[in-house]
Order: C-alpha cells, then sequence, then structure tokens
C-alpha cells in the first residue's frame, strides 16, 4: 500500500516565505523578488536554498524565467490550511492532537441529541 | 512504607472510582485537579513503593533513594531489582514523556505551519488569528505562548454575540494555560495508560478542560446561550464540521443548558475527604524526603 502522504512541515525562514508567496497571489516570483519583500538581511543563496526545498517538498511549483528560476505556491492557503489540520488531527488514532477546539466533530447520535437539547430549548 | 502504599492505593482509587460529581462538570476545576492529584500520586507511590521493596530496611523513601543509588553505581544491584527499575522507568516516565514530548512537538509544528497561513490578527483581540480553511471554528495552539486561530470563513459568517462567545472560550483556554494543563496530563496519564481508568481520566480532564472554558464564556453571556451557540455551530456545516473527536458536545450543551446541579452535602464529603487524604499523603512523603534531604544531601551523590 502506498504511504499516505501527509502536509510537509515548514521551519521558521520557509513560514515567512511561503507567507510571502501567498501574499503576492498567483505571480511566479524570483529569488530576488522574494528578498526585496522578505526585508530583512537574508542571503540571496540562503533564500534561493530553502525556495528549492519548497519546491522538492511540493510547497512551490517553479518554471524557468530567463536564466533563473522563478516560483508560485502549488497549493493555496485554505488546501494547505486544511490538509495540515487534518494531519494533525488524524496522528496515530489521537484525532484530537492537543488541540483545544471550540467544537469536535459530532457522530450520528451526538448530532441528534443536540438537536434535541435545541429543539427543547425553542431555538431555531 | 505505609504513606507509600497509601499514595498508591489512593492514586489507584481515584483514578478508577469517580464518584458522580467528578463526572458531570458540576465541578470541573476540582476535577481536574482530582484527577491530576490522583495520576500524579500513582507516580510518586508506586516509585516509593518499589524503592522502599528494593531497598528493604531504608528508613524512608530518600534513604532507601540514597541506597539504591549507590547500590547502582556500585554495581550491586541484583538482576531483578534492576529489571524492577528498568520497567518502572519504561513504563511510566519514558512512555510519559515521548507522549508529553510528541504533543508539543506536534503543537509547536502546527502553530508555526497555521501562522505562515494566517491572512492576519484579530481586531481588537491580542494573539488572535484569521486561518483560511481552518476546518474548524476556533482552536488553541501552543504550549507557553498559546495562540487563539479562528475560521476566515466562520468568522465572517458569524453574529457578534457568536464571535464573542468563542473567543470568550478560546481565551479561557488560553489564559488558563490548558494546553500546559493537557500535555501535563498527557504525560501522567501516558505512562499510566495499561491502568484501568488511566484513559478515561485523561478524556475527563479534557472534557473538564472545555467546560472550565464554556465557563469563562459563560462568564460574559448568559449560560443558556453559550449553550445554544455551541450547538448551533457544531450541527452547522461550515465550516466543515467533522475534525475534532473529543465528542463532548453534547455533554457540554447539556451543562449549560439545564439547570445548574449543585453537589450534594454527601459529594463534598466525598470529595473533601478523597482530596484531603490524598493532600496528606503527598504532604507526608514530602515531609518524609525534606526530613532526610538535610542530613543526606552532603552525600547523596557519591560521584
Amino acid at each position: 500500500m502506498a504511504p499516505e502522504r501527509r502536509s510537509p512541515a515548514l521551519g521558521p525562514l520557509e513560514s515567512k516565505i511561503m507567507r510571502v508567496m501567498w501574499d503576492s497571489s498567483d505571480d511566479f516570483l524570483q529569488v530576488r523578488d522574494v528578498l526585496a519583500l522578505l526585508g530583512s538581511g537574508l542571503a540571496y543563496t540562503t533564500v534561493m536554498t530553502v525556495m528549492n526545498r519548497l519546491h522538492e517538498k511540493g510547497l512551490l511549483r517553479r518554471r524557468k524565467d530567463g536564466r533563473a528560476w522563478a516560483y508560485r505556491p502549488a497549493l493555496s492557503r485554505e488546501a494547505y490550511a486544511a490538509a495540515t489540520m487534518a494531519d494533525a488531527l488524524s496522528v496515530a488514532g489521537d484525532r484530537t492532537a492537543a488541540l483545544l477546539h471550540f467544537v469536535a466533530d459530532l457522530n450520528r447520535q451526538e448530532a441528534e441529541s443536540l438537536r434535541r437539547l435545541l429543539d427543547a430549548s425553542g431555538q431555531p | 512504607m505505609i504513606p507509600a502504599w497509601l499514595l498508591l492505593g489512593s492514586g489507584l482509587g481515584a483514578l478508577c472510582w469517580r464518584p458522580p460529581w467528578l463526572g458531570d462538570g458540576r465541578a470541573p476545576r476540582a476535577a481536574v485537579a482530582t484527577l491530576m492529584a490522583a495520576a500524579a500520586a500513582v507516580w510518586v507511590g508506586s516509585f516509593a513503593v518499589l524503592v522502599n521493596l528494593i531497598a528493604a530496611g531504608a528508613d524512608g523513601v530518600l534513604a532507601a533513594c540514597d541506597a539504591l543509588w549507590r547500590q547502582l553505581l556500585q554495581g550491586n544491584l541484583a538482576w531483578w531489582q534492576t529489571a524492577a527499575m528498568a520497567i518502572w522507568a519504561v513504563a511510566l516516565p519514558v512512555r510519559g514523556s515521548v507522549a508529553g514530548l510528541s504533543a508539543t512537538r506536534r503543537s509547536r509544528r502546527l502553530l508555526r505551519a497555521m501562522t505562515a497561513v494566517a491572512t492576519g490578527p484579530v481586531a481588537g483581540e491580542r494573539r488572535a488569528l484569521l486561518i483560511p480553511g481552518l476546518s474548524t471554528p476556533a482552536v488553541s495552539l501552543g504550549i507557553t505562548r498559546p495562540v487563539v486561530l479562528l475560521d476566515a470563513a466562520f468568522w465572517e459568517a458569524a453574529a457578534e454575540h457568536e464571535r464573542d462567545i468563542v473567543i470568550a472560550h478560546e481565551n479561557g483556554h488560553r489564559r488558563g494555560r490548558h494546553a500546559l494543563l493537557d500535555v501535563a496530563s498527557r504525560l501522567l496519564a501516558g505512562g499510566l495508560s495499561p491502568l484501568p481508568g488511566a484513559a478515561s481520566a485523561q478524556q475527563s480532564i479534557r472534557r473538564h478542560l472545555e467546560a472550565l472554558a464554556d465557563d469563562a464564556a459563560a462568564r460574559r453571556h448568559d449560560r443558556r446561550t453559550v449553550g445554544m451557540v455551541i450547538a448551533r455551530i457544531a450541527l452547522s456545516s461550515k465550516p466543515a464540521a467533522g475534525l475534532g473527536a473529543a465528542g463532548a458536545c453534547p455533554w457540554r450543551v447539556r451543562r449549560l443548558v439545564a439547570e445548574r446541579a449543585r453537589p450534594s452535602w454527601r459529594d463534598r464529603l466525598a470529595a473533601g475527604g478523597g482530596g484531603l487524604a490524598l493532600a496528606v499523603m503527598l504532604l507526608v512523603v514530602a515531609a518524609d524526603a525534606a526530613a532526610l534531604l538535610g542530613p543526606f544531601w552532603g552525600k547523596f551523590c557519591p560521584l
């Protein structure tokens, strides 16, 4: 059986770069553009290495733009957030995974029980 | 020796048998404290019993530890003594630490990923972020510096009082350091998982942490309104419900909507008596250690 694909984890710099990429809508960005948007004193090669790693993780798509690579997010913020949450909540059968939720999922009996409580309280 | 057995017995007793008031959310803070103390009592009690059995004749737990430590360093422990210590260490501290550390690591990893995805902070709220596609309306993440994450679509669609209740609930978790308590309960219960009652005690702690957060929201709004909002959000399809599994929603709504039951005098007596017995035994073991700590401090470690 093929191993289940998991949403890749992000390091601190990877997180910053992904945020820049998502904020830049659907444009392809070169490393120097990302470096300018990051605005910190990072080396060009550092950002290039991290973006290459993000591409290998499947989070960035790339194409040749002249002599350099240009990158764009391979999946949207929403898709990444949903996949990461789904991963975290399905770890080793422990679906709560150290999260304190406002509401949890309901099985049929629980949903029915809640509807009865709402009906008894006269709420829509 | 007797306090160690008593401590172990009472810890196991409190884990395996819980009076009704401890399970129905009437006193969530007392329930969390009692269950955590019971788990801690089993840890300390089992260690003290084991050490006393191995170093028979030693006067007190610390003296027994000292004797055992010296024998261990000098290689004078019998195989069964070493095996007993190793089994205890693997069964409780190692398994507990693995459970606690994995929860911490998972939470940090998730928080980093979610922070990267966040579209911005929630206006007027400290440490609250909007996340597109969070898949659950709201969640607290992070152990030492918790952050409240809110689903952007839910936040957009929610009414003002719903937003207020959700934020108050999550701030209840954040201010109460519930994530830290949750990790501590995982650590304590992780080591005790083969024991009957340990898993259900941990679930009960989680459920009562939710109840405490609900009570925090109920301090700003009517209890019934809080219950109705929880029920409506749990039953709604946006965001996609189906990613948690605490299964405590009906219980939480019932305790908020129903007339508030107060503990009877029997409940209070059982709670007070049980808590007092646990506290006295923990104190006896602590006093035993403290009394022996002075004379032993200089020569405790022979290295």
